[in-house]
């Protein structure tokens, strides 16, 4: 995810789960970007109706959400 | 107490699949993807042979409740999302008026709230028809209001907001009367954000952090003012922006997301102030609404400002 973060965001610098996602800029338009280019790459479907997007404040959250939320695709 | 004496909805027949739309409003393939996976817009509706006219008459056209009780209509309101849909002198709304025997009343334009003025207009109408208190209380022969909503997607703006929603094309008519038995108003609260004016776009994050809050807030208000709790709701009559802000909503509000209308969201786009009218004519076709149903609606209009605004409504 990280990877694929720091790729969307166009940031050189390394991502650690630990970042939070607003200080990194990703808005709710960008986040679905990363969900649709995380089921693209992972072969994977992502259960976004779940996903309280107020309990996503870091990477790891995000990250923790999709292993738990997503079957193949 | 304000009532919907009838509903009449015009969708063009006609499908455009976002795709063949993505060229001309410069989407990317991704934005596209983002639209149909999550958003879940697949296609709107276009009646590229139909004038702003044309369409309303189209509604107009299936308000059988319209006939012969065209002396009783004292308002027409037009509720619109856009400020201008015509050149000046060119006034569909008075072209309608004069088209359906209309004349004599009073009608207006509302737009102020954009997408939410639907739900105003209505509100408007039914506090004209009550301070009209010389005609009495009867239902059956007081006066009436001719709601109208719909519009062209002729500029880009009006056509789609790049990361939220895909507008479609269609048109509504729908009769309110001020003490009528059927699909009765119970309470209607809007809150209206001026500092979410989107031709500066400086508080945009700020609308997108706190656009679901907000509209919860003016559910939880209507609730309040009309005495009830979600679990009295039968159903919500959403404002269709895209499919992810409902299911957000419902993880917010804690309310099951099987009892939000979203079947036109895929098909029609986000139909301006028309959602609230076709979404209650899908709800009353799949027989979701039994008499006595408490239902709600809501909307978010944005623009020149924000409005959240939420009715809720008895069958």
């Amino acid at each position: 995810m990280t990877t694929v973060l720091a790729e969307l965001l166009d940031r050189p610098e390394p991502i650690t789960e630990d970042m939070r996602l607003m200080e990194l800029g990703l808005s709710s338009t960008f986040g679905l970007e990363l969900l649709l280019r995380l089921e693209d790459q992972l072969l994977i479907l992502i259960d976004v109706e779940l996903m309280d997007q107020d309990q996503m404040k870091t990477v790891g959250d995000l990250a923790t959400f999709v292993a738990g939320h997503s079957r193949p695709g | 107490m304000t009532a919907l004496e009838a509903v009449s909805v015009y969708l063009p027949p006609v499908r455009i699949p976002i795709e063949s739309l993505a060229g001309s409003f410069g989407l990317t393939d991704m934005q596209v993807k983002v639209f149909r996976r999550f958003h879940g817009l697949r296609e709107v509706g276009r009646d590229p042979d139909a004038s702003l006219f044309d369409m309303l008459m189209k509604a107009a056209a299936g308000l059988d409740a319209l006939r012969g009780q065209e002396h009783r209509v004292r308002y027409v309101l037009y509720a619109r999302t856009m400020p201008v849909v015509a050149p000046y002198p060119v006034n569909p709304l008075h072209e309608v008026c004069r088209a359906l025997g209309l004349d004599h009343a009073l009608a207006f334009t509302v737009t102020h709230q954009s997408c939410a003025s639907g739900l105003l207009a209505i509100d408007m109408a039914g506090r004209l028809l009550a301070a009209d208190t010389a005609d009495g209380q009867d239902g059956q022969a007081g006066p009436l209001a001719l709601i109208l909503s719909g519009e062209k997607a002729f500029t880009r703006e009006a056509q789609v907001f790049t990361d939220t929603t895909i507008f479609g094309e269609g048109a509504s008519a729908c009769l309110v009367s001020a003490f009528g038995a059927r699909d009765r108003l119970l309470a209607y609260a809007a809150n209206v954000r001026g500092e979410f004016d989107s031709v500066t776009g400086e508080n945009d994050p700020r609308l997108q952090r706190e656009y679901r809050p907000s509209l919860a807030e003016v559910i939880r208000q209507v609730l309040d003012e009309a005495g009830l709790t979600l679990d009295d709701i039968r159903v919500v009559l959403p404002h269709n922006v895209n499919l992810v802000t409902w299911q957000r909503m419902c993880m917010l509000l804690k309310f099951p997301l099987d009892r939000v209308l979203l079947d036109n969201i895929p098909t029609s786009g986000h139909v301006f102030c028309t959602d609230a009218f076709a979404n209650y004519k899908t709800a009353c076709e799949r027989g979701l609404l039994q008499p006595g149903d408490r239902y709600l609606a809501a909307a978010v209009g944005a623009g020149g400002g924000a409005t959240f605004a939420a009715m809720a409504f008895e069958h």
